[in-house]
Parts: structure tokens; C-alpha cells; sequence
């Protein structure tokens, strides 16, 4: 009988090449809940969510023959689930307007800054409902635009480097520098904001 | 900031937004004498792109302002906000020390603390994952086999059609000669290793399976497999009620020791079933995960032993395509063969324990192994008017009418 228990997830996907029965399965079961989560995060709602997890894995099936087995699976995995978030992102979002007259809040110096040490982030020994907490983080990373929200949550999902997430995206190291300060400091503010109206009511 | 790697959301302007400019290049650009709020800013905005570049200092606050725009054109939401310089430098310290606020060195641990709080709340959630992971699992799988099947039906249809290519006579010819040339070549070994390997692996479950029944038979009084006494009437009912399923039957041999759950698992079935069994489990849950179909049994039962001609008995073949296509409400084709092996033909497991291959599903005597003899005969009398219809509580005609499913 086949006993995943001790390999990699490359091993796994290897067997899967080699048409291994149970393999497939055993990777999508493997990440079902990393990937589903990441995903509901990237898209904002649980059917979504599971509509662009099941489209990663058929894509990740078509193109199991493209996968380089020198480098690791998940990091791959994560990049298509992304790419179809950001797809499907982009069919809903089209066609947005702006106002450019919108205020912009400013400091002294013409920009608005975040100061970490100022955000009140609740520890995880906290207590703080869970499903609150969720929700609360949900509205939070709906105040992000996509690519800010993207390069956040891969970074943070796969705790990848700064060089591995721009081979990933195909952007420019400091592009993914300046991207993920702005993201941290725009989820911090954003999550100020929930967290305070939430206090608040 | 590297522009051309923004979103592709194509923003657009609000009307307001659009008069504005409208009536600044009337004016030639310049700023009308008392400028509304809307039309100022827009006026300084378009300013931006002209300011002359003095020195490296005021290009790179230009190139940051240019950059805060056109952030804000594209997404609103991410235009105004940043971190403090020394926020920076945690983040950066953070990610280098591979996202463990531990491993910062002590001039950014506290900010450190901060961001893996943050990684906490987004990375954690609230675990609500696990509700309908098994569906969500079949459900990809499914999907993935939907494309498969999807992908072989056009490939035959394609094969059936042929095909025209944009090209002369001439250079057809020859192309042909050469991919003759390289598929005489590399088709037999890649494609007969390919098919080979796997119907080996058929075969090898076939044997295995042989044995299990084998041993199944010996210490139970020679009956063959069955759930339960009460089995029937819709044999279809796969993963709900045991005491129905005709694969609960079959999944008797893995409930009890005699057979695992690879045995049972082809590996053209993406959906098949591996590993350990649920020690409570008493069927498959998905007909999905099924790779094999099994003779319909009886109500009371079957006894191995009761049989004249066991070699003529089909006890277990490659999973039923019209079972497939009646529990996915879709017409039923009854010569078709088993999805599985690229629906190129099916194995077949006798009752004396020989296995056989089989390019066809119709047996000596029109017998269709998917099929019990009454709809065989009403389909050979044309009587079909409406395609075929299983409820789930056909039996076969009689022992030697070979009847498998789910």
C-alpha cells in the first residue's frame, strides 16, 4: 500500500508523474487547508475561494510536465493559484473609477506614515474570538488593492525572500521591496481602521 | 517603482474628473483665474509631469510623487500610506531572518513582534477550513477528470474527422513520411510502455483481487462478498447506505482484511481510493473513487460453488462507463468501454479466477457486461424510445449473464 507519511511533496508529485495511484489526491489533501485559506484571503470568499483552488489543480495537472523536479512544488503551486486569483480579480475589478479629487491624507512631510509599534495587533494567546478576528482581517485586506494584498500574503504564506518572491512574479527585487512596505504598512492602517470601528460599536 | 508591472485594471476617470481636464486644455493648460477644488487638483496634478528636473534630489521626490499617482490611478486603495523608515528596515530585517521575530537582531525585534503578529492573523485564520474538505477534494478531482475525459472524446472526434492542414500536397507528403518515420520509432516505446505499465498494474489487481476472493470464499461458507443480508433495491446509492450499494458488496473484501484499497485502485482513476482504510468505513464515498465494478449480486446472496461454467462468469471488471453516465444524468452509450485505460477496452476477472483483457464490453451471445439481458434484448429489438434507463434495481438474468456495476 502506498504510505505517503515520509515524502516530499516533490516525491509526491514525482509519483504522480509516474502515474502512481493515490498520488494526486494525496498532494491535493496535502494542501487543501494552506491553499484554501490563502486563496479565501487573495479572493475575499469561500466559494470563490474553492472555485480558484479547483482551477490551480487542473492547471497544475496540464501542466505537470513543465514542472522543473530540481525546484520545489509548493512555491509553483502557490505562483498558479496566485496568477488565477489575479485573473479572476481582474474580471471582477475591470473598469473601476477614480476620483482623482478623492482626498489624500497627508503628514507634514506631504505623506501619510504607519508606525508599527503603534498598530495594536492582538497576540495569538489573546482572547479574541477567532471567527471575529477572521472577519476583522478579512475587511482589512479588502482595503488593499490586489497587488499590494498578492505580494503580502505570498510573503507571508510561503515565507519566501525578497529574491525568491520577485523570480516568482517575474518583478524586480526592489519592486517587491517597495511593494511589501507598502503592504504592510496599508494592511496595518487597514487593520487599525476595522479593529477601532470595531471597539467603536 | 517599476510602472509597467502594475495591474492591468484599466481605470477610468469620473466624469467630474473629465470635465475638469477638458477645461484645463481649453484654457491652454493654464489654471483659470479662480479654480474649483476639483479643477486645482487636477491642474497640479498634470504640473507634476512638468516640473523641471533640477538635481538627483528633486528627480527622485519627482519619481516618488509620479510613483504615488500613478499607484493611486491604479488602485486608490494603496496610494497614501508608508511605513516609517525604520518600519522598513524591520520589514527587511523580518523577511531576511526567514519571518521569525526571533532571529531579528535586537534593534528591530520589537517591530519584528509586530509583523509576526500580523503573520499570525493572516496565515492562521479560523480554521473553518475543514468543513466539505472531502467534497472539495472529489470535486477537483472530478474536475480534473471531466477534463481528461473531455480532452480523450475530442481527440477521438478528431481522429474521426481528420484533419486539414493549410499546406501543398507536397509538403504534406512529406511531413507524413517524416512523422511516420519518428512515430514507427518513438510511438511503440513510449505508448507501449505507457499502456503496458498500466494494464501490468490492472492485472497485477486482478491477481490480487483473484486471491482475496479466494480467501473470502474459504471462510465464508463459499458466498461470495456482501455487505449486508438486507442488500437492495437501488444498488446505485454508493457512499450512503451500506446496506444498498452494489460497491458496498465489493468493498467487503477491504472492510474485512482480505484486500486493501490499492488492490482496488486503477491507476488511470484519479478519483481511486489508496492508503489506509477507515476502520469504520463500509463503502467507497464517492462512485468517483471506484475503479472496478463488481457483479450484481443477488438478494440472499451468491455462492461461488453454485455455478456450472465459473470461467463464463464475469466477476469484476474495470469500472462501468453506464453506471457513470446514469448517476451523471447523461445519455448512455452501451458499447462504450471503461473510462479507464483510455477507454481502449476493459479487464476482466472470471469467477474461476482467470483475468482477461477485453477490447469490447460485448461478450459471445451479444452479452453486454454492462448491461442485464432484459435491456440487451429490448435494445437489440430497437424497443428503446426514450435511451436506456437504470434505476438501480436490475438484477441479472440469471448466472451466467454477466451484469456488473456500480
Amino acid at each position: 500500500m502506498s504510505d505517503w507519511h515520509d515524502k516530499s511533496d516533490e516525491q509526491v508529485f514525482e509519483a504522480f508523474r509516474a502515474e502512481a495511484p493515490g498520488a494526486y489526491r494525496e498532494l491535493i489533501e496535502r494542501y487543501h487547508d494552506d491553499l484554501l485559506r490563502f486563496l479565501t484571503r487573495m479572493m475575499g470568499d469561500r466559494a470563490a475561494a474553492e472555485d480558484i483552488f479547483q482551477d490551480t489543480f487542473l492547471q497544475v495537472h496540464i501542466s505537470a510536465a513543465s514542472f522543473d523536479s530540481s525546484r520545489r512544488f509548493r512555491p509553483w503551486l502557490f505562483t498558479i493559484a496566485a496568477n488565477k486569483a489575479r485573473d479572476s480579480l481582474r474580471k471582477r475589478g475591470r473598469r473601476k473609477t477614480v476620483e482623482l479629487s478623492a482626498p489624500i491624507k497627508k503628514s507634514e512631510s506631504g505623506a501619510s506614515f504607519v508606525d508599527l509599534l503603534e498598530v495594536d495587533v492582538p497576540s495569538p494567546d489573546e482572547n479574541m474570538d477567532l471567527a471575529e478576528r477572521d472577519e476583522l482581517v478579512q475587511q482589512a485586506l479588502a482595503q488593499l488593492g490586489p497587488a499590494l494584498r498578492e505580494v503580502l500574503l505570498l510573503a507571508y504564506f510561503q515565507r519566501l525572500s525578497y529574491a525568491q518572491i520577485a523570480e516568482d512574479l517575474g518583478i524586480p527585487l526592489g519592486t517587491v521591496k517597495s511593494r511589501m512596505h507598502s503592504a504592510v504598512a496599508a494592511f496595518a492602517r487597514a487593520w487599525q481602521s476595522v479593529s477601532k470601528g470595531r471597539t467603536n460599536e | 517603482m517599476n510602472h509597467d508591472e502594475q495591474p492591468t485594471i484599466t481605470p477610468e476617470l469620473s466624469e467630474a474628473d473629465k470635465q475638469a481636464i477638458d477645461q484645463l486644455f481649453e484654457h491652454g493648460l493654464a489654471t483659470p483665474a479662480s479654480p474649483d477644488p476639483r479643477q486645482q487638483r487636477v491642474s497640479d496634478l498634470l504640473s507634476l509631469l512638468g516640473t523641471p528636473v533640477q538635481d538627483e534630489a528633486h528627480r527622485a521626490s519627482r519619481i516618488d510623487l509620479i510613483d504615488v499617482m500613478t499607484r493611486r490611478q491604479s488602485d486608490p486603495r494603496d496610494a497614501e500610506v508608508f511605513l516609517t523608515p525604520k518600519g522598513q528596515d524591520a520589514v527587511d530585517a523580518f523577511v531576511d531572518a526567514g519571518y521569525q521575530a526571533d532571529a531579528v537582531v535586537a534593534q528591530h525585534s520589537e517591530h519584528a513582534k509586530r509583523l509576526e503578529q500580523i503573520g499570525a492573523m493572516l496565515t492562521d485564520g479560523a480554521k473553518p477550513e475543514h468543513i466539505g474538505r472531502e467534497d472539495l477534494v472529489i470535486s477537483t478531482l472530478g474536475t480534473i477528470q471531466n477534463h481528461i475525459d473531455s480532452e480523450q472524446a475530442a481527440m477521438q472526434f478528431e481522429s474521426q474527422r481528420g484533419f486539414q492542414l493549410p499546406a501543398r500536397w507536397a509538403d504534406v507528403v512529406s511531413i507524413a513520411a517524416m512523422l511516420l518515420l519518428a512515430f514507427s520509432v518513438v510511438m511503440p516505446i513510449l505508448s507501449g510502455m505507457r499502456s503496458s505499465s498500466q494494464q501490468q498494474l490492472c492485472f497485477d489487481n486482478m491477481n490480487q483481487t483473484a486471491n482475496a476472493f479466494g480467501l473470502y470464499t474459504g471462510a465464508n461458507r463459499d458466498m461470495l462478498p456482501m455487505a449486508t443480508a438486507g442488500f437492495g433495491p437501488t444498488w446505485l446509492d454508493v457512499g450512503t447506505t451500506p446496506e444498498r450499494s452494489n460497491s458496498s458488496n465489493l468493498y467487503t473484501l477491504i472492510r474485512n482484511g482480505f484486500a486493501g484499497l490499492d488492490d482496488l485502485a486503477c491507476p488511470t482513476n484519479l478519483n481511486a481510493k489508496t492508503g489506509e482504510p477507515d476502520p469504520d468505513a463500509w463503502d467507497w464515498e464517492s462512485l468517483e473513487q471506484i475503479s472496478y465494478s463488481y457483479r450484481i449480486m443477488p438478494r440472499g446472496g451468491m455462492r461461488a460453488t453454485s455455478i456450472n461454467e465459473p470461467m463464463r462468469v464475469v466477476l469484476l471488471a474495470d469500472r462501468s462507463p453506464v453506471i457513470l453516465r446514469v448517476v451523471r444524468q447523461q445519455p448512455v452509450i452501451p458499447e462504450q468501454n471503461t473510462p479507464n485505460h483510455s477507454s481502449s477496452g476493459q479487464h476482466m476477472l472470471m469467477l474461476d479466477g482467470s483475468s482477461q483483457w477485453s477490447s469490447s464490453p460485448v461478450l459471445e451471445g451479444r452479452d453486454n457486461i454492462w448491461l442485464p439481458r432484459p435491456i440487451e434484448t429490448l435494445i437489440h429489438n430497437e424497443r428503446v424510445k426514450r435511451g436506456i434507463e437504470i434505476e438501480g434495481n436490475e438484477q441479472p438474468a440469471g448466472p451466467t449473464d454477466a451484469f456488473v456495476g456500480p
